[in-house]
């Protein structure tokens, strides 16, 4: 596995060089973070074309509803909320961008069709993604795969079985496929009796895994009560975390959010989850990229995810059922204390 | 040359064409994820959205074109309902590529209530792609339809079924694929009718203004996507139970093994999409658990008296490997190994963590490119060489299937990996959180580009055969 | 988006004929959470037939809707027991398996008060129904704990300003929190069902117009109860059987 990261780092440098090397940060930022909404003098997308935009509007504006337009939102800025409307209410994202970069977006903005100098750095293709600091303040990025020790158990022992099994049905069939160089009849009535074998030894190990396996589901239960419950709304493409449910997109204007999740750890911890619009997932990934937990966000309905914390630290949630065009963006984070 | 022959040569020049663009289309897809060609970024969710409806709509037609041929040889469909059935899939594709390439439509292929109405698409491309179903889906369920008659022509219900030997009798013989064919083409009528009442909840709230209720539309639409897919596979099958002892030597007939399993597999088969909807808590609990049974237990009988019965069939057979019955032989490998990913995945306490990761692209093209693809190819090389009889090179061939191998799961292990990485599916880009999902997709779209080299090789193959044979 | 602006046309008027009741709403909502599934202090109260016993010993037994009150209000406490009452009745009656009690936080009320305020609602002969008071340092305590407050007026030294509130307690948590005179049907609903355990899965949708929905919950029995939308998936499968049974209806040719 290692090896293979070391070609692959090797190749996917060669790869970035080719496609980065004439193009600036900021170009590479617009690129990563706000393509799938904005245009720079192609016209609407789900957000506004920002050609000129730097004419249009104050710089320390900018620099600001880059960095923290869902914080501007709440404030009631009167150009953020015109723009809102303007947009179909979908409200523009906190895409976690450091005060540098939002200065390289915004120069890049100011003059899109310059030619940026070639940067040499080879390696800022993958690293602005990973140089992204979580809202919640920590930048943990995780340009390296989880490893045995961090994959999470459940993980760990489906892929292997998973590979394990795959590797003997390759070999079966690899060896069964030589034995036709070797032409001969074959005794039937043996062949069934070992399909019998198999058939009867393979729904016992079916009902074991079921029997062991079905005890453990995430579904909450109603005989324990959880320690704290938190509503968690999503709408495209936002989550907003509050003591109170929401039911209404007009509600959700309402409620005062949290703004930065703070849970005690060893607490059992349930999440309301709903949503507003169309069905978005909500999983919560541990420190090390991990999925932790996770449930749908369905219009209508209140999913709810039980959850206990036992390591500090900062909880990416991420979407996880596609939702539209900015769906990989759609994110939040929460901090175990 | 009759009607049908050229219409099955028909069904293999629109796969033909339309597999490696789609494919084309995945390989831009993983190099997008990959940070390159960030300007096509915002093409990714309509791209997604055309390469899903349309390989899961190719290979099902491409299935139900060779399970036709293959009925056919026992009682006869009718060639005007199949021309019918080129015809109106031909005008849901064109619908297709409208609305995407034109209203940018990227709702995903099973368009998931209520995303079609909530997106940056005009309000036309969604209607059109509701259009787009429906014509498909209304083509499909007369040809199913018309399919079922023909078996019913020359067999009963019992006999289609299998049901004598269940009940103790071996005579008459009737082929295993009517068998399976009629197993797979009730659960398509159901399937397909699952997906006119998704299209008649959207066209209620389109027209009447009525709401719907999202977890009835996600569970119809499950019902309809998953039994489709499950259903091209099982066609796929019953094609390989009929074509592949001709290659080996020996015969491969129905028993009451046989029978039972593919009985049972048409009494499974509509709980085990339940596994879909495991992390909407709302669905009744029963469901869950119903779907955790149903998808172990439809995985059983199917695939270990189907594969069981395949190896046996080859082993110390006297047999003739060309480029069909090596596809074949490979489809059941990937079949079973496709299998294993999504036993795994529908079990409820691995699908919390793997749910909506790339592991479920992982298992779902597994069976579909390593396995359903495959019968599907293997039968239309069978069924041009058959009439074409050009001299083959069996070198050349394994040159092909090598890098349908090489090619395809190093693809595939690429989307396991990263499912077992917790790197989610159907993202354009990766936030820092899972950025190593990019490396994982380079190498991919550099092994897609191995296995689309295979698959030109291939066409060639095939297309200079259909040439011959078309005249 | 145009879907939206249909269902805005529809539900518009709606809205605008109601303006009231979604303010309350939201004032309800804001307010439930926070005392959330925090511990009730057990103080201990007298009830009307003079008895003196523990908060615990009410959801020792069975989960309480508890709610604070007094006697000679000339506000709302009046009107808002005659709603809980209804509201209770309408939601098929306390059955057997919660109760209320209403608390007084006026220091001045006695027992005899106590019962005339059992005896005006015709709720003297209700098992379940329980009028009780407490030491002030005590009302202090729930009051503070589930978030209610009192002061009295000061030009009516006779009245006091404070909410209308049922504070939903099981196992001495915590487990709703309703505030407001009116008392919303449906909420009131959610509320019992929560103190019964049962959780109800959606808050606004499935709503008015939406057509087959997969859940409903029967007001009698509390229990969350499949609606037809869930039957709806069966449909294809039977259709289809049907359907089959059609075709192979003729006897095949020999």
């Amino acid at each position: 596995m290692r090896k293979m990261m070391l070609i692959w780092t090797v190749f996917s440098q060669l790869v970035s060089i080719a496609a980065f090397a004439d193009v600036s940060d900021g170009q590479k930022l617009f690129q990563q973070r706000c393509i799938s909404c904005h245009t720079v003098g192609k016209g609407k997308g789900v957000g506004p074309d920002l050609q000129g935009v730097t004419q249009r509007r104050e710089q320390a504006w900018l620099h600001r509803w880059i960095r923290e337009p869902d914080k501007m939102l709440a404030e009631n800025d009167p150009t953020a909320t015109a723009l809102l409307k303007e947009y179909n209410q979908v409200p523009m994202p906190n895409m976690a961008i450091t005060p540098e970069q939002a200065d390289q977006i915004l120069a890049y903005l100011a003059n899109p069709t310059a030619e940026a100098a070639a940067s040499g750095d080879a390696n800022t293709a993958a690293g602005t993604t990973s140089e992204a600091t979580s809202p919640g303040g920590s930048s943990q990025a995780h340009d390296q795969a989880p490893t045995f020790a961090t994959r999470g158990r459940t993980q760990n022992i489906a892929f292997f079985s998973f590979l394990f099994i795959a590797l003997v049905i390759v070999l079966v069939f690899f060896w069964v496929g030589s034995t036709t160089s070797n032409p001969q009849t074959i005794d039937m009535k043996a062949a069934y009796k070992l399909r019998k074998v198999f058939f009867i030894s393979g729904s016992f190990v079916a009902m074991g895994i079921l029997a062991i396996t079905m005890s453990k589901t995430p579904y909450a239960d109603a005989l324990t009560t959880p320690d704290n419950v938190i509503y968690a709304t999503a709408m495209q493409f936002s989550f907003t975390f509050s003591n109170e449910p929401v039911s209404s997109a007009q509600e959700l204007s309402t409620v005062s959010p949290i703004s930065s999740l703070e849970i005690p750890r060893d607490t059992l911890v349930e999440f309301r989850v709903t949503s507003l619009d169309a069905t978005h997932g909500f999983a919560i990934y541990n420190q090390q990229g991990v999925v932790f937990a996770q449930t749908q966000a369905m219009p209508g309905y209140t999913n709810r995810l039980r959850v206990r914390f036992s390591e500090p630290g900062v909880y990416p949630v991420l979407c996880l059922e596609y939702c539209g065009a900015a769906h990989h963006m759609m994110r939040t984070s929460l901090v175990v204390k | 040359m009759d009607l049908a022959k050229k219409n099955t040569l028909a069904w293999i020049a629109i796969t033909l064409i339309l597999f490696p663009i789609l494919l084309l289309l995945g390989i831009l897809m993983r190099t997008v994820q990959a940070n390159g060609l960030s300007a096509a970024q915002e093409w990714f969710y309509p791209f997604m959205t055309l390469h899903g409806v349309g390989m899961v709509g190719v290979w099902y037609v491409g299935a139900m074109a060779c399970a036709e041929r293959i009925i056919a040889k026992y009682t006869k469909p009718s060639a005007a309902i199949s021309t019918f059935a080129i015809v109106g899939t031909t005008i849901g594709v064109v619908l297709l590529l409208v609305c995407v390439l034109i209203g940018k439509f990227a709702a995903g292929w099973y368009f998931l209530y209520p995303l079609p109405f909530k997106g940056n698409w005009p309000v036309w491309a969604a209607t059109t792609f509701l259009l787009s179903i429906t014509v498909l889906g209304a083509t499909w369920l007369i040809w199913s339809l018309d399919l079922l008659r023909a078996i019913a022509q020359k067999y009963s219900i019992s006999k289609a079924l299998g049901w004598h030997y269940i009940g103790g009798a071996t005579e008459p013989d009737v082929p295993p694929a009517i068998i399976i064919s009629t197993v797979s083409l009730l659960a398509c009528v159901a399937c397909l009718l699952a997906g006119v009442t998704v299209l008649v909840l959207f066209d209620a709230e389109l027209i009447a203004g009525v709401r719907n209720d999202a977890l009835l539309v996600k569970n119809l639409t499950f019902f309809f996507g998953h039994v489709l897919v499950n259903l091209s596979l099982y066609l796929g099958v019953a094609v390989i139970y009929d074509v592949l002892p001709q290659y080996c030597d020996r015969p491969w007939k129905a028993n009451k093994i046989v029978a039972i399993s593919w009985n049972s597999v048409l009494a499974i088969v509509f709980m085990a999409y339940f596994h879909h909807l495991y992390m909407d808590f709302v669905q009744p609990t029963t469901f869950q658990y119903l779907g955790q049974i149903a998808s172990y237990m439809s995985s059983l009988p199917a695939a270990v008296v189907t594969i069981f019965g395949a190896l046996a069939l080859v082993f110390h057979a006297k047999m003739r490997w060309t480029l069909t019955s090596a596809l074949f032989y490979l489809a059941l490998m990937g079949w079973a190994i496709g299998g294993v990913g999504a036993v795994i995945d529908s079990t409820i306490a691995v699908n919390s963590k793997f749910h909506n990761t790339l592991w479920v692209p992982a298992h779902f093209h597994t069976y579909m490119l390593e396995g359903l693809v495959l019968m599907v190819l293997g039968y239309y090389y069978h069924f041009v060489q058959e009439n074409a009889k050009l001299p083959e090179s069996w070198g050349f061939h394994k040159v092909i299937l090598s890098m349908i191998v090489v090619g395809g799961y190093g693809f595939l292990m690429m989307f396991y990996i990263s499912g077992a990485n917790s790197v989610p599916r159907r993202f354009a880009t990766y936030p820092a959180e899972v950025a190593h999902g990019a490396s994982y997709s380079g190498f991919a779209a550099v092994f897609a580009t191995v296995f689309f080299m295979g698959l030109l090789l291939y066409a060639i193959e095939t297309g200079k055969r259909w040439l011959n044979v078309r005249g | 988006m145009f879907a939206v602006k249909r269902l805005v046309g529809i539900l518009l008027p709606w809205l605008l004929a109601i303006p009231t009741t979604a303010a309350i709403a939201d004032e309800i909502m804001r307010t439930e959470a926070k005392g959330l599934y925090k511990s009730l202090p057990d103080i201990p109260v007298q009830i009307a037939n003079g008895q003196t016993q523990p908060l615990s010993s009410f959801w020792k037994d069975k989960p309480v809707l508890l709610t604070l009150f007094y006697r000679r209000c000339s506000g709302s406490c009046s009107p808002f027991l005659m709603n809980l009452k209804s509201a209770v009745e309408d939601s098929g009656g306390l059955g057997d398996f919660y109760q209320v009690v209403a608390l007084s936080f006026d220091p001045r009320d006695t027992l005899e008060d106590l019962q005339q305020s059992a005896a005006t609602f015709k709720l003297d002969q209700s098992p379940d129904w329980h009028f009780a008071v407490a030491d002030a340092a005590s009302i202090a305590k729930i009051a503070d704990t589930i978030g209610f407050w009192f002061k009295k007026i000061p030009t009516d030294q006779e009245q006091f300003d404070h909410p209308s509130m049922i504070a939903a307690i099981r196992d001495g948590k915590i487990v709703r929190v309703l505030v407001g005179t009116e008392i919303p049907h449906a909420r009131m609903r959610d509320l019992i069902y929560e103190v019964k355990g049962v959780f109800v899965p959606f808050l606004a949708v499935p709503g008015k117009d939406t057509i087959f929905r997969c859940f409903k919950i029967d007001p009698k029995t509390g229990t969350l109860r499949l609606d037809w939308g869930i039957l709806i998936l069966m449909a294809p499968a039977l259709l289809a059987a049907l359907i089959g049974y059609f075709i192979f209806r003729r006897k095949p040719a020999p």
